[in-house]
């Protein structure tokens, strides 16, 4: 069973042998490249969708008395939180989006330049 | 265009291929199909969050509503909705939050605003893409028409006009801008102009670094203010520094840089070769209008003091050998207006005002020994000035004659 992402990456390398990447040479690392950097944009996307919300919440925490409720969804469960706890929580889930996008970034990176020295490779 | 000036012609569909181009600007509109999608979408979450907040507006109007209550998947049950006040609100991330309907109202707000920055921003990538796609198909409808690049070498053209010029549009205002174009006109003319002019720019420039901002009260400084006009024309050569008749007219109406104006002028003044100003003139003079206290507000009072002065300075300004912009509106911005003939009540010679028709008047009248011109010039004439004259922008003559009358 494909997982999104590596289903993903294979439609982005059969798009490719569609264009008409098939000859000689594109070799498959290059194409892996390819996806792996296409892969590596989707997760990104995600994150940072999710950094955002995130900050939309704390902003909407902070703007809470003392004696408000709050709650979190845990599954089927709508459990009752602490308003520090629920700030402190939300407050670690951004520095973990935070450190895992530069991760990524990182990784991206690293991916492009491997690809265009392939390219030069390939090509020369 | 020199003949022999080498260059090279460049068919414009071998540098962008027209197949390319096209590819391109397909890429860049499907991008734009994506994007436009993507706002639908959020443009449907707008929509739905006002009506949400609607609702929560109109729920704890009641202590208890009446509805049909979901049971499951497909079925429902009558029932009451109560607690019409409270609201369990979803922050984002699974995080609930129990709140009043005003607070819910605020929340949803917020939100509303963040998504409508979201959409704004999305409008703009979109436009960008639009003007990159119609970009590329206009460079593929050229390439496949058959328009060609033609580089050639620039070859410097030893023209003083065009450098003149050059010189004289650095100058600040556009006005200036204006009135150099109009004088380039008259190539003839212009060198000699162009010449005096950028050297009295030059100059000026150097003063006005040295001595800064001065008051106007100061008289010397009036001296300066040799309405520079912004046109920078002003400066007429040599001994054109003279000035200011038409500053201080100007400045009362409108109130442009009167200061800088000043320092410019007294080092063309001071450094002018060609004519010596007797320095007893000018200072007679200077006096004379120093006497006015060239601040804006005296300067009204002292306008009909020298109505006479005013009037002959207004009367002649006359185009630094150009016959244009005499009468320009903005003469109280940028034109220099040459004031031939001394006024009337004070001496017989003639005088050279280059009056920047911003600055107050500081005085400064540089005696030439030109030819004296009928000093009752009209307002819209603009007498030319060749050759020795200095070229300046004639200062608004509606300025000052408003101001006269």
């Amino acid at each position: 069973m494909l997982s999104a992402r590596s289903r993903k990456a294979c439609t982005i390398i059969l798009s490719l042998c569609a264009i008409g990447y098939r000859s000689s040479q594109v070799s498959r690392a290059l194409l892996y490249f390819i996806a792996d950097i296409a892969k590596n944009h989707q997760v990104r996307k995600q994150y940072t969708i999710q950094l955002g919300e995130n900050e939309l919440v704390l902003k909407e925490l902070e703007l809470l008395n003392e004696n408000s409720n709050v709650f979190k969804l845990i599954g089927p469960v709508l459990v009752k939180q602490d308003l520090a706890e629920a700030n402190a929580n939300v407050r670690k889930r951004i520095e973990y989006i935070s450190a895992e996008l530069k991760r990524l970034d990182g990784t991206l990176q690293d991916l492009e330049d491997k690809q265009n020295s392939k390219k030069e490779s390939v090509s020369c | 265009m020199g003949d022999g000036v080498k260059g090279t012609v460049t068919p414009l569909g071998s540098l962008f291929s027209p197949e390319e181009a096209r590819k391109a600007a397909q890429r860049v509109e499907g991008a734009v199909v994506q994007r436009s999608s993507e706002l639908r979408r959020l443009q449907g979450f707008v929509s739905e969050n006002s009506a949400l907040i609607s609702l929560v507006r109109s729920l704890p109007d009641e202590l208890s509503h009446e509805i049909m209550v979901p049971f499951g998947g497909a079925a429902f049950f009558p029932g009451r909705l109560i607690h019409t006040n409270e609201f369990l609100v979803l922050l984002g991330d699974g995080y609930y939050a129990e709140r009043t309907a005003k607070q819910t109202m605020d929340i949803l707000h917020r939100r509303g605003k963040t998504m409508e920055a979201q959409v704004e921003a999305l409008k703009a990538t979109m436009l960008d893409l639009e003007a990159e796609a119609k970009f590329f198909n206009s460079t593929a409808e050229e390439a496949i028409e058959g328009i060609v690049e033609i580089r050639e070498e620039y070859v410097e053209e030893p023209e003083k006009n065009s450098l003149s010029s050059d010189t004289v549009s650095d100058s600040l205002h556009s006005c200036k801008t204006e009135n150099l174009q109009k004088l380039d006109e008259d190539e003839d003319e212009d060198e000699e102009y162009a010449r005096i002019m950028a050297r009295i720019e030059e100059l000026e420039r150097m003063e006005e670094l040295e001595n800064g901002n001065t008051s106007e009260d100061n008289t010397q400084e009036n001296e300066d203010t040799v309405v520079r006009d912004g046109d920078g024309g002003s400066k007429a050569g040599d001994e054109d520094e003279d000035i200011e008749a038409g500053h201080s007219f100007s400045t009362l109406d409108h109130k442009y840089e009167v200061i800088e104006p000043k320092q410019k002028l007294k080092d063309p003044l001071q450094k002018a070769s060609d004519q010596k100003v007797p320095s007893s003139f000018i200072s007679r003079q200077t006096g004379n209008i120093s006497k006015q206290e060239l601040k804006e507000e005296a300067f009204s009072n002292s306008r009909m003091q020298f109505p006479v002065e005013a009037h002959s300075f207004s009367n002649k300004e006359l185009s630094v050998g150009k016959e244009k912009t005499a009468s320009s509106p903005f003469g109280a911005q940028s034109s220099v207006s040459k004031i031939e003939d001394s006024p009337h009540e004070t001496t017989g010679q003639t005088l050279n005002i280059v009056s920047s028709g911003r600055k107050a008047f500081s005085g400064s009248i540089v005696e030439r020994d030109l030819d004296p011109q009928p000093v009752q010039s009209s307002k819209n004439t603009n007498l030319p000035q060749s050759s020795a004259q200095s070229s300046t922008k004639p200062v608004s003559r509606f300025k000052m004659q408003k101001g006269n009358r």
